[in-house]
């Protein structure tokens, strides 16, 4: 016996995770008669993955000012080895979300997966969603080039004209009445902390209801 | 252990995805690795700017005081950076420039005309006018620009050549 297996069996003595990671994580059967479109959570989850891990790596050059945005993109891009290969696969992954996220609810809602019991699950999953959108609204602007300046322009005007609270909301996400520096650096603080960690939560939450309530199998 | 369990398709499968997911993780890993270590390890490029001598003013003094002001590379920025040489000619091509930067822990030294070394206010380390160390704890002499001069014009090399290259020089 290796010393790696010793060390495993002498965690598993103790925690005993075992038979569950096997039992519920690892091993766990699907139902009959899944296809591969029930494949699309699970992508758009791999995806997140992969945005989470370039996105906490880009943190290493990225300076969320409106004189150092763009150059320390551009820096990182262009100048930082396998920068240019980081940043990429951020940008195609964010795309590549939308697409299979849209594909993964679809399914659902054709195969009325979403019906009872599975309501609450439905509904953290639009959340999580709502959560999908903001990240790329917010994480268009960062680079602080041309389209995302205007691009940010244009989806923070649209609040504006929304009677009523149009104009609450409008200086609310701008930080002031103009798009500029505080607009940037709240956008950033959404984008990289308060967003990813809602969305950990929700997706904990979504997981752990389709583990307990199972998946539902076409009729 | 029973001879079927050893290798059987599942096991043979479990094995293979093992495998590939590992290896195309492990690639991955080591473009991030490359990607955070960036440019820190870069060697710096020499950047020659010209100065100006006095001749006449530091023949009794022994040393010219240059401040040198340049741009320099900060990551994504261009900021302005300034440092302290002591400069003299000895013959009519060639200049000796001693960085004012101590080698102990980067205070600025300061010529001392009177006894003909530089003293360092910080821990009082002493170098002579060849930049050596007297006394105190600096490890290594002064630094010394590479220098060069062209058609009477003079020309320092901002980035001074790291310590290591100084410790067999004649100085």
């Amino acid at each position: 016996m290796n010393v790696f297996k010793r060390i495993y069996f002498w965690m598993d003595e103790r925690l005993e995770m075992n038979d569950y990671m096997k039992k519920d994580i690892l091993d766990k059967p699907i139902p009959k008669g899944l296809n591969l479109s029930y494949c699309f959570g699970g992508i758009t989850f791999f995806l997140f993955v992969m945005l989470a891990i370039t996105g906490y790596f880009m943190t290493l050059y990225y300076v969320p000012s409106p004189e150092q945005a763009y150059d320390s993109v551009s820096y990182m891009t262009f100048e930082v080895p396998f920068g240019y290969l980081v940043r990429g696969v951020h940008y195609w992954s964010a795309n590549l979300m939308m697409v299979t996220l849209f594909i993964h609810m679809l399914r659902v809602f054709l195969y009325g997966a979403y019906k009872r019991p599975r309501e609450i699950n439905w509904m953290t999953g639009v959340f999580l969603l709502c959560l999908v959108l903001a990240f790329g609204f917010t994480g268009y602007l960062l680079p602080w080039d041309q389209k995302a300046y205007w691009a940010t322009k244009v989806g923070t005007s649209l609040v504006g004209t929304f009677p009523v609270v149009g104009e609450f909301v409008l200086k609310l996400t701008r930080g002031g009445q103009n798009l500029g520096a505080l607009t940037l650096t709240r956008f950033y603080a959404l984008h990289v902390l308060f967003l990813p960690i809602t969305t950990l939560i929700f997706l904990i939450g979504h997981f752990v209801m389709i583990r307990r309530q199972g998946i539902s199998t076409p009729l | 252990m029973e001879k079927e369990s050893d290798m059987n398709r599942r096991k043979f499968m479990e094995i293979g995805i093992y495998t590939i997911t590992g290896s195309i993780a492990a690639v991955c890993s080591l473009a991030l690795a490359r990607f955070t270590v960036g440019k820190s390890f870069e060697k710096k490029k020499s950047r020659w700017i010209e100065v100006e001598l006095d001749d006449n003013a530091y023949q009794n003094k022994g040393f010219d005081r240059l401040v040198l002001e340049y741009e320099q590379k900060d990551g994504w920025l261009t900021t302005s950076a300034k440092s302290l040489a002591y400069v003299k000619r000895v013959k009519a091509d060639e200049i000796i420039s001693i960085s004012a930067t101590c080698t102990h822990l980067g205070c600025i030294v300061t010529w001392n005309e009177e006894e003909n070394y530089f003293k360092c206010p910080c821990h009082d380390g002493r170098f002579d006018a060849d930049g050596k160390v007297i006394s105190g704890p600096p490890p290594r002499p002064l630094r010394r620009h590479n220098t060069r001069v062209e058609q009477g014009k003079i020309y320092l090399d901002t980035e001074t050549v790291p310590y290591g290259d100084y410790t067999n020089e004649r100085v």
